[in-house]
């Protein structure tokens, strides 16, 4: 459904030459959800706008659902929805007038638009101030939004760049259900993390990455197997000196 | 959050419903509108700008412009009369009638100094702008009168003239008072007469020079001060903005071509300019004429229907020139600081072409035609004196409608890209930034570059060699033209093809094309030049064609060609313009449009350029070669279309004009032979018909040739 293959990208800033992502391939089936953790600068965001065609990138590519971004971007994008952490809202549109707008721009015929716009209203819990201006919600409101957005043409790939940002314990959960949901839907999700834990609750496999490198990847199960550690987040902080010996070594 | 059941599986992944572009854009410009017209920011600049500032302004004016009149009386105002005895009986009356006004008003503060002059020509010398006031007296008889008949006084002034005006109102009250003196003496005489003691009638004259005049040559600057005012900030909201608040990721992520979102903001903004311009040109209608100043500034009848017609088509080409150009310079910018800082020197460049329209001496020529914003503000100003050449405004409108498209698709290339959206890189150097793949198609924003620099350039060129060949041999001449197309029509697009890194072959059609196809092609060439002929006679006797060609030197022309050698003709008016904007028209502009235009748009749009290039090619020839090289280029975009090759156009356009050529070079034998072709005279039915003909086979074959490669 997803595949990552070789995927690189350089970035250069004030004369230097930065390496965000390196080499990186990994693949995601139908029904499954990916965690691609790490720290922050690893490469988790640029990884999946590189997935998405939001950035080009210098060498390798990324195929969704047999399309490759680079070739046939806008049948990539209309299977994906992305949930960004950066993502903003037009402030003086109402969710409603948003989610619609969207929906348009997806190409839904307005029942399904509607018809989608009410079931994620509700999921999301946006009833309530679904005719207000996005400039008046709070940050909570705003994510809760956001993710609708993102899902309103109910695409068959999900990219969710830390999701439950800004969200409380109850949202969060809704977060959780809805990808465990999807997965039984037959999407694919890719969930970009920090929060470890969380992930280990509702991804099936999962990537590690350090400075654009994959450093691990298996299921719970085989990662844990691997390193002897119990959790992400032991086999994270152990993975780390690690890195930066090899680093140093090098 | 609720418990609701999660939504139900999700639709056929991909499944979309198509969408036409036409509606796509609509749909998206109105969420720009929504989003833009509900921003307090553009209400303030839309509403409050023109309801606020114009008052303001013109209480500050109206001090200025009276203060300058009481100053008025400083200026010594120059009263004609038709003989001394008008000057001494009107000079009297004043007196007289002043001192009744300084009994009501009292005493004046600044009396006018008043020079006094006989002239018989007083209409004459008002209309000059060399006396203020013309004084003319005829005695009216009178039988009630005591003296058997009075003085009438025709006053004659400009209306356009403030201090024309002025002597005239303060005249007239001066004799209204005169009147009530002798009609209060009348009546304590007990005199029955109603007869007036002094009558006057004004007559207003038209000067050469005056205050509307004047007008004229500020309304181009004050259109771009307000298309300006309007459009910076949807400019800068829409572009830097988004990607400030982070909805430009989400829109770029979104199944939608770059150049949709861009031209959706680009009728955003443009709108947004428009209503601005309005408003602002309401308010400041309403406020010059509320407070009087109408009168002053636009004459006694205001402007008229076609004055404010006019007005409004400018507003809307400054309005949409803005646009583009503000759109283009703000989709650089990562922040809306960026783009601030972009736009300041932007705008102090744009301000000071508006200057130039008040300057004396300078004219709208070929060159300065198609210099941006300079060839508008120099047309506004034209149009509004009544003074505009159609050609020359016409180049002002093409060229800087083709810099307006060529400045979006440039915007387009850089709008959203990484280096936007992330900050990843240098933006500018985004744009020469030359593609890692070889592409099989020329781009849309190289496309609209290519057409406003080779436009531009050829007028700027043209211009130049007219200037300095006029004392070069007619063959020298010849051969600079020929090699001035080369490096335009050539390098140009090679250029931008190159930096593009678009593919040679594919990319110019250099194709052979089907064998069959250059048949057809030859026949064509040689049948077409009959109804070329035929068109400029048909369409000589009208206004827009008509042309004085022997003034240009057309006879001195085609009697020169008969001594030169046909080869040196033909190489240089028929094979290396054939080639050399096949190259550009069909070869690239065409292979651009290709796929992304129906066939039909693709091909009227390139063949109406290339009548217009051909119309500005040689501006003094005027519009007479607009239709017959328009319906050429059709001919040739087709042939184009069809055989998928620049080859077999440039056949046909070789033939066409080598023949035409070389009708010219050998007119006189021609004529020997019973066949000669004159210039001004219709050709035979017989030969019309056949080279009707000869269109309609070549048209046949080259359909036929094509039938397969037009399938794939």
């Amino acid at each position: 459904m997803i595949s990552v293959v070789e995927l690189t990208k350089r970035f250069s800033s004030g004369g230097q030459d930065i390496l965000a992502v390196d080499h990186l391939s990994f693949s995601v089936v139908p029904g499954e959800a990916y965690g691609l953790l790490g720290a922050n600068g690893a490469g988790k965001t640029t990884t999946l706008r590189m997935i998405l065609g939001l950035l080009e990138p210098t060498s390798g590519y990324a195929e969704v659902e047999g399309f490759r971004t680079s070739e046939s971007p806008d049948e990539v994008k209309s299977r994906i929805g992305m949930v960004s952490t950066s993502a903003g809202l037009y402030q003086w549109l109402s969710p409603r007038e948003l989610l619609l707008f969207f929906a348009d721009v997806y190409g839904l015929d307005d029942d399904t638009a509607n018809k989608n716009l009410n079931r994620f209203s509700e999921l999301f819990d946006l009833t309530s101030f679904i005719d207000r201006r996005c400039a008046s919600l709070s940050t909570g409101q705003k994510q809760r939004v956001n993710l609708a957005r993102s899902m309103i043409h109910d695409p068959p790939v999900l990219l969710l760049d830390e999701p439950t940002r800004g969200l409380d314990v109850v949202g969060s959960k809704v977060i959780f259900d809805y990808i465990q949901a999807a997965k039984k839907q037959g999407k694919g999700v890719i969930v970009s993390t920090h929060r470890l834990d969380e992930a280990e609750r509702f991804c099936d496999r999962f990537g590690l990455l350090h400075k654009g490198r994959l450093m691990h990847e298996g299921t719970l199960t085989e990662l844990q197997a691997a390193t002897g550690c119990t959790s992400l987040t032991e086999m994270f902080l152990q993975s780390l000196p690690l890195i930066e010996q090899g680093e140093e070594a090098a | 959050m609720s418990d609701q059941p999660l939504p139900s599986p999700p639709s056929k992944p991909g499944a979309r419903t198509e969408v036409r572009p036409i509606v796509r854009l609509w749909r998206l410009t109105r969420k720009e509108l929504r989003e833009t017209l509900r921003d307090r920011r553009t209400i303030i600049t839309l509403v409050l700008m023109p309801l606020l500032v114009y008052p303001l302004l013109s209480v500050a004016f109206r001090q200025f412009f009276f203060s300058t009149y009481s100053k008025a009386t400083d200026i010594e105002w120059r009263i004609a009369g038709n003989n001394d005895e008008t000057l001494s009986k009107f000079g009297e009356q004043l007196r007289e009638g002043g001192q009744l006004i300084q009994q009501i008003d009292g005493e004046e503060q600044d009396l006018p100094k008043v020079l006094w002059f006989t002239n018989s020509m007083l209409e004459e010398a008002v209309r000059k702008g060399d006396i203020d006031l013309g004084v003319r007296s005829q005695f009216v008889p009178s039988p009630d009168l005591p003296d058997g008949g009075q003085l009438q006084f025709d006053l004659f002034y400009q209306p356009d003239s403030a201090l024309s005006r002025t002597i005239v109102d303060y005249v007239e009250r001066r004799l209204w008072a005169f009147d009530q003196i002798k009609s209060s003496e009348r009546l304590r005489q007990q005199s029955k007469s109603g007869l007036p003691h002094t009558i006057w009638r004004r007559q207003s004259i038209k000067g050469e020079t005056g205050q509307v005049v004047s007008m004229a040559t500020l309304v181009p600057l004050i259109l771009i001060l307000m298309t300006i005012t309007g459009a910076v900030y949807p400019a800068i909201d829409l572009t830097a903005g988004e990607r400030e608040r982070g909805t430009l990721e989400s829109l770029m992520a979104a199944p939608l071509p770059r150049l949709s979102m861009l031209l959706a903001k680009y009728f955003a903004v443009l709108t947004v300019a428009l209503l601005t311009a309005g408003a602002n040109l309401a308010g400041m209608s309403i406020t010059v004429y509320s407070t009087g100043l109408g009168p002053m500034l636009f004459g006694e009848h205001g402007l008229s229907p076609s004055g404010i017609a006019i007005i409004l088509s400018l507003l809307v080409l400054f309005a949409a020139f803005f646009s583009a150009l503000l759109l283009a310079v703000t989709s650089f910018a990562r922040s809306f600081k960026e783009a601030q800082a972009y736009l300041i020197p932007f705008m102090l460049l744009a301000i000071a072409p508006g200057f130039l329209s008040v300057m004396p001496g300078i004219e709208l020529s070929g060159v300065l035609a198609v210099v941006p914003l300079v060839n508008i503000v120099l047309l506004a100003r034209d149009v509004l004196q009544g003074t505009i050449n159609p050609l020359l405004a016409g180049a002002a409108v093409v060229s800087t409608a083709l810099y307006g498209v060529a400045s979006l698709s440039l915007a387009a290339r850089i709008f959203g890209s990484d280096a936007i959206l992330y900050g990843s890189q240098a933006s500018w150097a985004d744009l020469f930034r030359r593609p890692d793949q070889l592409r099989s198609q020329p781009t849309i924003s190289g496309a609209a570059l290519c057409a406003a620099v080779v436009f531009a350039l050829q007028n700027v060129l043209s211009g130049l060699l007219a200037l300095g060949s006029s004392a070069m041999p007619l063959e020298v001449k010849l051969l600079l033209s020929a090699a001035l197309g080369g490096i335009l029509y050539l390098a140009v697009p090679l250029g931008i093809a190159r930096t593009q890194f678009v593919s040679l072959r594919k990319g110019f059609q250099l194709r052979l094309g089907p064998i069959l196809a250059y048949v057809g092609a030859l026949i064509l060439g040689l049948s077409l030049w009959g109804f070329a002929h035929e068109i400029v006679l048909l369409t000589q006797g009208l206004a827009w064609t008509n042309v004085d060609f022997k003034k240009l030197g057309a006879d001195d022309f085609f009697e020169k060609i008969k001594h030169l050698s046909p080869l040196l003709l033909v190489g240089t008016m028929a094979i290396a313009p054939a080639v050399c904007e096949e190259w550009l028209f069909r070869g690239y502009l065409l292979g651009a449009l290709r796929g992304r235009l129906p066939a039909w748009a693709a091909i009227a749009a390139t063949g109406v350029l290339f009548g217009l290039f051909h119309v500005f090619v040689s501006i003094e020839t005027g519009w007479v070669r607009f239709l017959p090289s328009t319906l050429l280029g059709l001919v040739l975009g087709w042939i184009c279309w069809r055989t998928k090759s620049v080859f077999p156009g440039m056949l046909l356009h070789a033939t066409h004009n080598g023949l035409l050529v070389l009708i010219g070079h050998y007119q006189e034998q021609l004529t020997k032979l019973g066949i000669g072709v004159q210039e001004k005279e219709h050709l035979p039915r017989l030969w019309l018909v056949a080279a009707a003909g000869g269109v309609a086979m070549g048209v046949v074959i080259v359909w036929l040739a094509t039938l397969k490669t037009s399938k794939r």
